[in-house]
């Protein structure tokens, strides 16, 4: 899809949107599926984001230097008993393009001062 | 896990492996093991709440179905953007094919005399002649030129060096010929070099 400089696509304003109300809550990183089901209820959804485009849109996104991005510890996987994680996290260029998406949907009181890097 | 998840589970999995297929391994993996991921992730959520088995395979099986259009683009931007840093024998130019292939059918064209003359040389028993030394040099020679035009994109040096060994050779060993394999040969050394020059070297070669 051809689309202007900066803009986002809904999916990508959906990840951007589902990713800040996680870092209020406290969630500074998130991974595919926890976007995905925050997204499904963000929008009260029957379904979670398909694979393709989810995984796709975190590709282009973090391309785009709106996301950036890190594999998990893979011992902290390993203590977990699970597959490693990849860790994703809005940069600043991501919230600047949110907050310029014309049909932003209002956020919560942004927190500046808790920086945009994982915790 | 009920069949239908299993199914569902290995059906993502086939899907995935099969659209990463042929990526650089970094990408590849990369990719599997996100969707690795985010279906154990899935089915631990599901495992919490307790959702049924089936619901948990019709989303699964959804996700992966609505997914497809965007996965198969993803796959070729991947591809495209892999094989532009890569290889570069998809994209080589018809006409260079041509001078390639034109160039192998004169370099087998030494290799077959050079056969014959050895051949020649055994049948009539007269090895000591030179016969079978200019025959094994000829076969030498083809299949040194052959060799490096045909490597000449993977490996420029190699390649342009085979060529340029050939080439020195035959003119050489046909002295009498020179009027014809010096101008042959500095052709072959052409299509060699600027074969390689079409995969960047050698300023990729410098860069890498």
């Amino acid at each position: 899809m051809r689309r202007k400089r900066g803009s986002l696509l809904p999916i990508e304003a959906g990840i951007l949107e589902a990713a800040i109300r996680l870092r209020i809550e406290g969630v500074a990183q998130f991974y595919g599926f926890l976007i995905a089901r925050e997204i499904r209820e963000r929008q009260d959804a029957r379904l979670l984001t398909a694979h393709g485009t989810l995984y796709k849109a975190l590709d282009r996104m973090r391309k785009a230097g709106f996301l950036e991005s890190e594999w998990e510890d893979p011992l902290v996987a390993a203590q977990a008993n699970r597959p490693r994680r990849r860790l994703y996290w809005v940069t600043a260029a991501g919230e600047a393009a949110l907050v310029r998406a014309p049909e932003l949907v209002p956020l919560p009181a942004a927190q500046p001062e808790r920086g945009l890097a994982p915790s | 896990m009920s069949a239908l998840l299993d199914v569902a589970v290995g059906l993502t999995h086939a899907w995935v492996a099969l659209y990463t297929r042929g990526l650089p391994a970094q990408l590849r993996d990369a990719r599997r093991a996100e969707i690795d991921s985010d279906l154990w992730e899935q089915g631990q959520v599901a495992a919490l709440v307790e959702e049924p088995a089936s619901e948990t395979a019709l989303q699964l099986t959804a996700r992966l179905l609505l997914g497809i259009p965007s996965d198969l683009t993803w796959r070729l931007d991947a591809g495209r953007s892999a094989g532009n840093e890569r290889s570069i024998s998809m994209n080589e130019s018809g006409a260079m094919r041509s001078l390639v292939a034109v160039g192998v059918v004169v370099a087998l064209f030494l290799v077959v005399t050079g056969i014959g003359a050895i051949v020649d040389a055994l049948v009539q028993g007269d090895l000591a002649s030179g016969q079978a030394a200019f025959g094994a040099i000829s076969v030498l020679a083809g299949a040194a030129v052959a060799a490096g035009l045909l490597t000449s994109r993977r490996n420029p040096l190699l390649g342009i060096g085979l060529v340029a060994a050939g080439a020195i050779t035959v003119a050489a060993a046909w002295y009498w010929m020179l009027m014809i394999t010096i101008p042959i040969g500095i052709a072959m050394v052409a299509i060699a070099f600027f074969r390689a020059r079409q995969t960047g070297w050698p300023r990729r070669a410098a860069s890498a």
